[in-house]
């Protein structure tokens, strides 16, 4: 399951969409709003994303994870839209007959999400300054502009 | 100037100008990018058998964009990451997207 969603997300929910009872390994990864970037204090963050291509990157990456991990079950949910300080912007749950499966195809997911799918966020810092923030940091499997750019 | 390249029906003869028949592509803005053209999208035609890469220059080039800032993005065609030599087509959707920072 995966989703881009501008509602809160629902972590209980999402755990029970996890289990199985095949299952003796469930790992989650939830990334939260913090309160400050770069030593400044972050008052506002707002994330926004390219919809249609969000959510084919991230079918790419969880197809890559089941078809690299012996998983039983992946989610992976992104939340877009100004996200209050402390919130969650990204859940990721997997679950797996042993752990080992879950920690690495979980390490795997938001890395992958991280790196490649078309999402921003905006920061607003406490003296009233916004940014984009941009990350330069592709892995090696995705195109990867040469010095004739 | 910026307002030159938001016409619909703008074209772009320089990218090969030996060719008559034009195409049409929908260009999009995101983030940073947005914020720097200062539109979120662009129709244009285009000479057929331009690359992304004669389209972006001549998009930042009229836009006064740095070329710092077009080192800074990566592109998609029709939600593919793709380089800057691909050959665009008829009714290319083309997304310009600054580095993501999703997570």
């Amino acid at each position: 399951m995966i989703e881009i969603t501008e509602n809160k997300i629902q972590v209980e929910k999402l755990y029970s969409e996890l289990y199985n009872i095949a299952c003796g390994a469930v790992v989650t990864f939830e990334g939260r709003v913090r309160n400050h970037n770069d030593l400044k204090q972050v008052i506002k963050l707002e994330y926004e994303c390219y919809y249609p291509m969000a959510m084919k990157v991230l079918e790419e990456i969880k197809n890559q994870a089941l078809k690299k991990w012996n998983i039983k079950k992946l989610i992976a949910v992104h939340r877009i839209g100004e996200i209050p300080i402390g919130e969650i912007a990204v859940w990721i749950g997997i679950a797996s007959v042993h752990r080992k499966e879950s920690f690495e195809a979980c390490q795997f997911v938001i890395n992958e999400i991280k790196h490649k799918v078309p999402i921003w966020k905006r920061e607003t810092y406490f003296d009233g300054f916004v940014k984009w923030v941009e990350c330069d940091n592709k892995t090696e499997s995705m195109y990867q502009p040469g010095p004739h750019l | 100037m910026l307002l030159s390249i938001k016409n619909t029906n703008s074209v772009i003869p320089e990218a090969l100008n030996t060719k008559v028949k034009n195409i049409s592509v929908n260009v999009l803005f995101f983030a940073s990018l947005r914020d720097a053209f200062k539109c979120s999208d662009l129709k244009l035609q285009i000479t057929e058998g331009s690359t992304l890469k004669e389209l972006r220059d001549k998009l930042f080039s009229e836009a006064g964009i740095k070329e710092e800032k077009a080192r800074a993005i990566m592109y998609a065609v029709n939600h593919n990451y793709v380089s800057l030599d691909t050959r665009l087509e008829d009714k290319d959707e083309v997304a310009f997207l600054p580095f993501v920072s999703g997570g």
